[in-house]
């Protein structure tokens, strides 16, 4: 379970995230949706212990992130909008360093090298150095990184960029399957048909606040009441349309 | 040619609003770093300058000689600084000229090749140079000192005579570079690192057989008879056609009042310096792009290797009473510094540096009988272990932390505490640093002749050494991180390495003051039972170490942690 207790954090003036609250219980697949710069990754990296909150709490499993760091993190499987790997180190390296980190026993570690390469097609690979690869292969090994200790909590920035449809098809079912096992995961995105098909609950941030939060079902009913749709609920929540001026490009 | 300047400087407009902007947005923290930088750095330039003052000036007295040493010491000192220009000017290039997300972007857009080469070309003689002649600077202005120069004087050998002499290294480490990727297709660049390392210790090595620098103070110290057979055979070692013996003679001439050797020497290294640059953008022209396709190519090509599967991670096979988190983070420092050409073979190249210095002090006279020779011979060996583990931390400990890069979030999230980092940063540095270190103090006062109190007392301060030095590398490195920067030669040679290096230096340095004076004294008592032992000097000597000792171990690497866990990733 994932708790976030009145959160706020500042870049200088920027207010970048303020007094956010939510919880995400276990076996729950959350959609943390918002335009860029909403506060999407500045709220990731409070959860998983990279950012310090200047006020609140972020708890996992009720443990505070802040106070018990390493029993915290020990509870999370994180993915980053930017799989930045070791380069020189080959795939498989990367997920025994992973599964070392966080201290799986070598036989059952070795078992789930093999397991997470079969699963994303990684074995034509996976002995190549990082360097070589594609946007799409490192996040598949961010992604094999994040199961190696089997966590309870998944928190996953932007799961789906760089992916082909095999392994975006590949990566939904997985989170359904850990959803079902109990796990709490938390996607942010902010893409809304992400959200739309894969979460059971939606929170809508702006400007480092929550401006919604509901099942989708209250979200679209909240939306059919003002004679939207949820897109066009979305877009109304989070700043509306710019008309674009695009005189003067008509070709010329 | 006017399009040509004018993209260029147009590049380098940009460059120059960056930096700007970059001091603009500075925040108070940052501010205080700098200012503390800059602070230390003017201490350390005052201290450099008292010190190469007073040798200087020492030597400046000595009649017939001294004018032959520190010239002697001033060639030397140059050819040392060329030889460290030329590899860190080809291992700079291949993150600035070759391997960097700015190259590939400038030579994206319409700019010509040349024109990006020039501009990343002097991108890479500012970063491969500055920290080397920042740390030059005291000897030489300490010269001018002692030769009584005036300030036209400085003013000409800085823009007239440094700034050609830095050039010419640039352009021959930038021209390996090119070639290495060049051929990167059929020889790889790690088998070409290992000839060029090969080739570069034979020449050290045949140097030092021909030159044998050391065995000057033998000739000094023991006999002033073969001082004429010495001065005799200058000539043939002072290898005159090398650009390090042509700025030490500017140095000695231009007081000399010897116009046209100056002008000869002036024009050589100017001449010189424009033919290399003449030649190297020829090369560049053709070559450039070609070599820059084919370092984009390089590993490109390996063929995956899954035949064999490893039924037991890698790092498993690390002791097994370390914790699994330490080995982990353990075996990936080891494979990534196996793994990349450039930090093995410069840690191979200081290593042969060190066996050469070690097989050379066998011409060092050992049957001396005045102690007042025999502590400073025995300082000197130990000042210089000092200086060498000082260039060793600052190089190849202080990056450690930086170089964890942006990769760096996956230890961070994970449940291994920023505490526990350190310890796996410090404990695998220390070990390899203490082995090195002992072995060297072990051989090279084994080769002097030193045995006893002195011998024990080495083995002491060199471990203390090993624990202090280790620290300010591993610490000050988390203060002044660059998690941007990919070459740990670049973020070495960085302020916040600037700064480690001259505290490092200055640590050094007071480490050996404090160990002379009784060890000069107890030396004396040796020789002559009626002077007292001096128990005193031993015991207040003991206390400032461990005082300076424990000072240099703990304040870094509290300040290391503190910055790192109040550090946003």
């Amino acid at each position: 379970m994932i708790e976030l207790i009145n959160i706020s954090k500042s870049y200088g003036k920027k207010r970048a995230v303020e007094d956010l609250s939510l919880t995400v219980k276990g076996g729950e697949l959350f959609g943390f949706l918002g335009p860029n710069g909403a506060g999407k990754t500045t709220t990731i990296k409070i959860i998983t212990g990279l950012m310090r909150p200047e006020s609140g709490q972020a708890k996992i499993c009720g443990i505070d992130v802040a106070h018990q760091p390493e029993a915290a993190k020990m509870k999370i499987g994180y993915v980053p909008d930017t799989p930045y790997l070791y380069e020189k180190l080959t795939a498989r390296e990367y997920l025994e360093f992973a599964g070392g980190l966080y201290g799986v026993p070598h036989k059952e570690l070795s078992a789930r090298i093999e397991w997470l390469c079969d699963l994303f097609g990684m074995n034509g690979w996976a002995d190549r150095r990082c360097e070589e690869y594609s946007h799409g292969m490192r996040q598949k090994v961010v992604f094999g990184a994040a199961f190696v200790h089997e966590p309870a909590v998944l928190v996953i920035d932007e799961p789906m960029v760089g992916l082909d449809p095999q392994s975006m098809k590949l990566v939904k079912d997985m989170l359904r399957l850990y959803a079902s096992r109990g796990v709490s995961i938390f996607i942010s995105t902010h893409i809304l048909s992400v959200a739309e098909e894969m979460c059971s609950r939606i929170g809508v941030v702006n400007n480092g606040r929550l401006v919604a939060l509901g099942t989708l079902d209250e979200l679209r009913r909240e939306a059919a009441a003002e004679g939207d749709n949820l897109e066009g609920l979305f877009l109304k929540l989070t700043g509306g349309i710019k008309a674009a001026n695009l005189h003067g490009f008509d070709g010329q | 040619m006017v399009s040509m300047v004018n993209n260029t400087l147009h590049i380098l407009r940009y460059k120059t609003v960056a930096i700007g902007s970059f001091f603009k947005n500075m925040s108070g923290e940052h501010v205080l770093r700098l200012l503390v930088g800059i602070l230390v750095g003017c201490g350390f330039f005052a201290g450099g300058l008292f010190f190469f003052f007073k040798i200087f000036s020492y030597l400046n007295g000595l009649v017939d000689i001294g004018q032959l040493l520190m010239n002697k010491i001033i060639s030397l000192g140059f050819m040392a600084i060329f030889i460290m220009l030329v590899i860190s000017n080809l291992v700079t290039s291949i993150t600035t000229l070759y391997r960097s997300p700015e190259t590939a972007y400038l030579l994206s857009t319409p700019a010509s090749f040349r024109q990006v080469f020039a501009v990343r070309f002097i991108d890479n003689i500012i970063f491969s140079t500055w920290a080397v002649m920042i740390l030059g600077l005291p000897a030489i202005v300490a010269y001018g000192m002692v030769r009584q120069f005036a300030v036209w004087e400085y003013i000409f050998e800085f823009f007239l005579v440094l700034a050609p002499f830095v050039i010419i290294p640039g352009c021959i480490g930038v021209a390996i570079a090119m070639f290495m990727f060049l051929i990167s297709r059929r020889v790889s660049p790690r088998t070409l690192l290992i000839w060029l390392a090969l080739l570069l210790v034979l020449g050290i090595t045949a140097y030092f057989k021909i030159g044998q620098p050391s065995s000057l103070a033998f000739n000094v110290v023991s006999d002033f008879r073969v001082l004429n057979s010495y001065l005799g055979s200058m000539g043939v070692t002072s290898f005159p056609f090398l650009p390090s013996f042509w700025i030490s003679e500017t140095l000695r001439l231009i007081s000399a009042e010897a116009g046209r050797a100056l002008l000869a020497y002036v024009l050589a290294l100017i001449s010189t310096s424009l033919l290399a640059l003449n030649i190297l953008f020829g090369l560049a022209d053709r070559y450039y792009y070609q070599s820059w396709l084919a370092s984009m190519e390089y590993g490109s090509g390996v063929p995956a290797k899954v035949s064999v599967r490893r039924k037991i991670p890698s790092f498993f096979r690390l002791p097994e009473w370390l914790p699994s988190d330490f080995r982990a983070v353990l075996a990936k420092d080891l494979k990534l510094f196996s793994r990349e050409p450039a930090q093995w073979a410069q840690f191979s190249i200081l290593l042969v540096l060190l066996i050469i210095y070690l097989l050379n002090l066998k011409y060092f006279p050992t049957e001396m009988k005045d102690p007042f020779w025999k502590t400073l011979i025995g300082f000197t060996n130990f000042a210089f272990s000092g200086f060498m583990l000082a260039t060793l931390s600052v190089r190849f400990v202080f990056p450690n932390i930086s170089l964890e890069g942006k990769s760096f979030w996956a230890i961070v999230s994970s449940p291994m505490s920023i505490r526990r980092v350190f310890w796996v940063k410090f404990w695998s540095a220390f070990i390899i640093f203490l082995l090195i270190s002992e072995v060297l103090a072990f051989v090279s006062n084994a080769m002097l002749g030193l045995r006893g109190a002195l011998m024990v007392l080495s083995f002491v301060s060199v471990l203390l050494m090993s624990v202090s030095l280790t620290s300010l590398s591993v610490g000050m490195g988390a203060v002044y991180p660059r998690f941007d920067e990919k070459n740990p030669g670049k973020i070495a040679s960085s302020a916040g390495g600037m700064l480690t290096t001259i505290i490092s230096l200055v640590y050094v340095g007071l480490m050996v003051i404090i160990a002379a004076l009784p060890a000069h004294r107890y030396t004396i008592h040796r020789m002559d039972p009626t002077i007292p032992f001096p128990r005193f000097e031993i015991i207040l000597a003991l206390a400032l170490m461990f005082i300076l000792n424990l000072t240099t171990t703990i304040v870094p690497l509290r300040l290391g942690l503190l910055s790192m866990r109040r550090r946003d990733y």
